[in-house]
């Protein structure tokens, strides 16, 4: 036998990427677009309505989140209680979400409950009651959580970082205060509700041990004519180009929360897949030059990472970490300095072919069974592509070269060109 | 059903083997049976620090992650009380290199001053920003010297204080590694589409050379029965008071274990739990609440935890948890709520057990347990729990003398609605 030689790596394989499974797709007679990943192996079932009613949309602060979220608290047909007892009974839950963009109302239950759980899924979804009293229980949770969150060095960081970006007054923009939670009524919700949730604003997604009977109940509670019947229309989305530093003043507290970023481009952008490639290998993974540098070697923070977050609308590029109060300085010359580095040096070829293949494990990650594939496929939903999408995408990160890296480093990661928030205490 | 095969080589070390033909992944989880419960009293946060010393390289391997990374993989770890635990998934194609990277560092460290220095640092900002730079983030560091004397539970993963993580020499570090880190006291799951055949060649290439090591003795001092009720109060810049309860239960092993995680759904799970309908919704002097179990192997501790509404005294609050456990204890449970526990912990079990890598965890902590096949019969260990033991466990459980109260006070002079 051959001594083992456990100083050499074994010989890594080529990695066929495969295909990304798209879903069986379909229109219901309202014109509702269903897509169904069906996953045999599996007991469960997600059904996730998805709806263009995200905070972007609304006229009053808070009213996009709280609306999605009052859903469960009460109904035409069921008091909250009876929905939670329900849910509960059969073991399923629901996750409700507001994002920038899209407001989401995902159930999770074992198949066998289905015809059980789908008549209180469709009360929630068509005939919220947004009683008063109920209101105000919600409401007062929310408020205490946000008194409770602005308390973090984080939360004011990215509270203030999101204003500055895109303008506190605009839809991308906007944040709420502590007063706006009491001023805000269930009327509110009520005329959210009637101008963005309907079948003409709707789109469903159906992932896991789904069958012909599941399909069907489905069909049957929501083909027909039900709420607003015509789709959101996108909004003018502002953005400023502010940079410099920003500090916000929380005085105790023992680490600084930094946000540093730009706004940015969304997936539609040429430049979106090559830039994927650039913010992997500065702050992207484990492995990553910040973490290299202000985590590993320094020992400055527990975590680092950039990302570019895309929205329906532009996006926009961000660095986040929280740092001893004592080192803030020297991490912000720390990032500088990373950023500087990919605009000056191209990315040597070890590197880049170890960022390319990690992005292509992080790629087959997202293969890994039907509730991974359709959250994949819920992240582009907007695009109206397809999973085709995310094979273009990773042929463009396994092509690109280290010089057309260096190019985007230059177009986009100039640190003066950045805006920079700091919460915490300045020494 | 979740299938999966065994073996156990020469040097001790355990293997369990999940085959997955649907996915194009390999997950690895590897358990050391080593927590914080195994530290000394005078160097406590010592085995999470160990944790992030094993990504600092190892006798062959000068990096862990970056050859990782170029196979395409990705991996974390965490320690708890009981456990380190450390996980991968990376393309099956290459799922040589995770038996290349784990059994080196099962060999043995680089043990580097440098990396050493650094991830002092490191765990301490982790120190900061988990448990001091947060509200309510000292609640463990507090609860937990609370509810135990004598036991090692009486101190947090993280440890008791920085000092302790600071003053971690090179030398305590190799005393560590050489007691704990080694094949017969490790257990290796792999899951995906491979053949045991396969995984046991590579088992036996790269682990079965590494000798074992001295058979870990843990004698840890028992917690003894509390017979008075114990109150902490402190006053804290929070915006709103809470309320934190503990009472000792039973350890893992013990047949009212499952009963025990029931009662915790039943009292403060989800929105129609009992707190949360009576004090939250009802009486309206919590604004949110909840209850669950520590989930220790040696006996652990049932928690329920609330914010108080402003006004509203923390003192008269937590009567309230005590009105509704009194409840708990004196009326019948009726069929229909034991039904309505069961069926939410039985599909939490299918949820959970969707995701590859929680598959091979849970078969991993299921054999440290001291059989993975546990995993197949929780289902029917649920299911056939009884009315009558549900009752029979909270009134022991609840016992006289067996609480530990926790006044978190908001020293917040604004007043809230």
């Amino acid at each position: 036998m051959d001594k083992l030689n456990r100083e050499q790596q074994p010989k890594l394989n080529l990695v066929g990427l495969g295909t990304m499974a798209s879903p069986r797709s379909c229109r219901f007679e309202n014109g509702i677009k269903v897509h169904l990943f069906e996953g045999k192996a599996h007991e469960a079932i997600r059904l996730d309505l998805v709806f263009k009613a995200g905070t972007a949309y609304q006229q009053v602060k808070l009213a996009a989140s709280s609306t999605n979220r009052m859903l469960k608290e009460g109904t035409k047909q069921f008091t909250g209680r009876q929905i939670a007892s329900k849910l509960d009974y059969y073991g399923a839950y629901t996750d409700l979400t507001a994002t920038k963009d899209f407001a989401w109302i995902s159930l999770f239950g074992l198949r066998k409950h289905f015809p059980k759980l789908l008549p209180i899924y469709e009360s929630m979804v068509k005939a919220p009651a947004f009683k008063p009293a109920d209101f105000k229980v919600l409401n007062r949770q929310q408020k205490h959580e946000f008194v409770v969150n602005s308390q973090k060095p984080k939360h004011l960081a990215r509270r203030v970082f999101n204003q500055e970006l895109f303008g506190a007054g605009s839809p991308y923009g906007q944040t709420a205060d502590e007063i706006d939670y009491d001023r805000l009524k269930p009327a509110d919700l009520a005329d959210f509700y009637a101008g963005f949730y309907g079948a003409g604003n709707c789109e469903i997604i159906i992932s896991g041990a789904i069958d012909r009977a599941t399909e069907d109940m489905v069909h049957e509670r929501f083909a027909g004519a039900w709420g607003i019947d015509t789709q959101a229309a996108a909004i003018a989305q502002p953005h400023a180009s502010v940079t410099g530093l920003n500090w916000v003043s929380k005085p105790g507290a023992l680490q600084s929360a930094i946000q540093m970023g730009k706004y940015l481009f969304n997936r539609k952008h040429p430049d979106f897949a090559g830039f994927l490639v650039l913010n992997t290998v500065l702050g992207g993974y484990f492995g990553s030059r910040l973490m290299a540098n202000i985590r590993e070697d320094k020992g400055y923070t527990y975590g680092i990472h950039s990302q570019l977050v895309p929205l329906e609308q532009g996006g926009f590029f961000v660095i986040g970490t929280e740092t001893g109060r004592d080192v803030t300085q020297a991490a912000l010359e720390e990032i500088r300095n990373e950023l500087l580095r990919l605009i000056h040096e191209p990315i040597p070829e070890d590197e880049l072919v170890l960022v390319k293949n990690y992005l292509t494990g992080s790629y087959l990650r997202g293969l890994d069974g039907v509730y991974n594939q359709a959250d994949k496929f819920k992240a582009i939903l907007g695009l109206g592509e397809g999973m085709e999408y995310y094979n273009k995408v990773i042929r463009t990160v396994q092509d690109i070269s280290a010089e057309v890296l260096q190019e985007l480093a230059v177009r986009y990661l100039q640190p003066d060109s950045m805006l920079t928030v700091v919460a915490g205490e300045r020494v | 059903m979740i299938p999966f095969d065994r073996f156990t080589l020469p040097n001790g070390l355990r293997f369990i083997v999940h085959h997955d033909p649907n996915t194009p992944i390999l997950a690895m989880n590897i358990l050391y049976d080593v927590g914080a419960r195994d530290e000394d009293p005078e160097q406590t946060g010592f085995a999470h620090l160990f944790e992030h010393l094993m990504f600092g390289g190892s006798v062959n391997i000068p990096r862990y992650d970056e050859p990782l990374q170029l196979a395409g993989g990705e991996n974390n770890a965490f320690t708890n009380s009981d456990i380190t635990n450390y996980y991968l998934t990376l393309p099956v194609q290459n799922a040589e290199t995770a038996f290349w990277l784990e059994s080196d560092r099962m060999l043995s460290l680089a043990f580097s001053e440098k990396s050493l220095e650094v991830q002092r640092n490191v765990v301490v900002e982790e120190f900061r920003q988990s448990y001091l730079n947060q509200p309510y983030g000292d609640v463990w560091l507090l609860l937990k010297p609370l509810a135990y004397i004598t036991h090692p539970y009486q101190w947090n993963t993280i440890g008791k204080e920085t000092a302790h993580i600071t003053n971690a020499s090179l030398e305590d570090v190799r005393r560590f590694y050489g007691r704990f880190y080694n094949p017969n006291n490790a257990i290796v799951t792999v899951a995906g589409n491979v053949s045991t055949a396969y995984i046991k060649e590579m088992a036996e290439k790269w682990f079965g050379p590494i000798p074992a090591g001295p058979v870990n003795e843990r004698k840890l001092a028992k917690e003894p029965e509390q017979t008075t009720d114990r109150l902490n109060e402190v006053e804290r810049d929070v915006p709103f008071s809470a309320v934190y309860k503990a009472w000792h239960m039973c350890a893992q092993q013990h047949p009212d274990y499952y009963v025990i995680d029931l009662l915790s759904d039943l009292l403060g799970s989800g929105n129609s739990s009992r707190l949360y309908v009576e004090l939250v919704r009802k009486q309206k002097i919590f604004s949110e609440i909840g209850a669950f179990i520590t989930g220790d192997i040696d006996p652990g501790l049932f928690v329920v935890h609330g914010k108080v509404m402003p006004g509203v005294d923390p003192y008269t609050a937590d009567q309230g948890i005590q009105q509704v456990i009194e409840h708990l204890i004196s009326q019948k449970i009726s069929e229909a709520e034991l039904r309505k526990v069961k069926n939410k912990a039985i599909a939490s079990l299918a949820f959970e057990n969707i995701s590859l890598l929680n598959r091979a965890m849970n078969l991993t902590f299921h054999e440290h347990h001291g059989d993975a096949g546990q995993i197949n019969k929780l289902p029917a260990l649920y299911a056939k729990i009884s009315v009558d033991s549900l009752a029979k466990a909270s009134r022991e459980l609840f016992r006289k003398g067996n609480c530990n109260t926790l006044i978190y006070k908001s020293v917040n002079k604004e007043n809230r609605e």
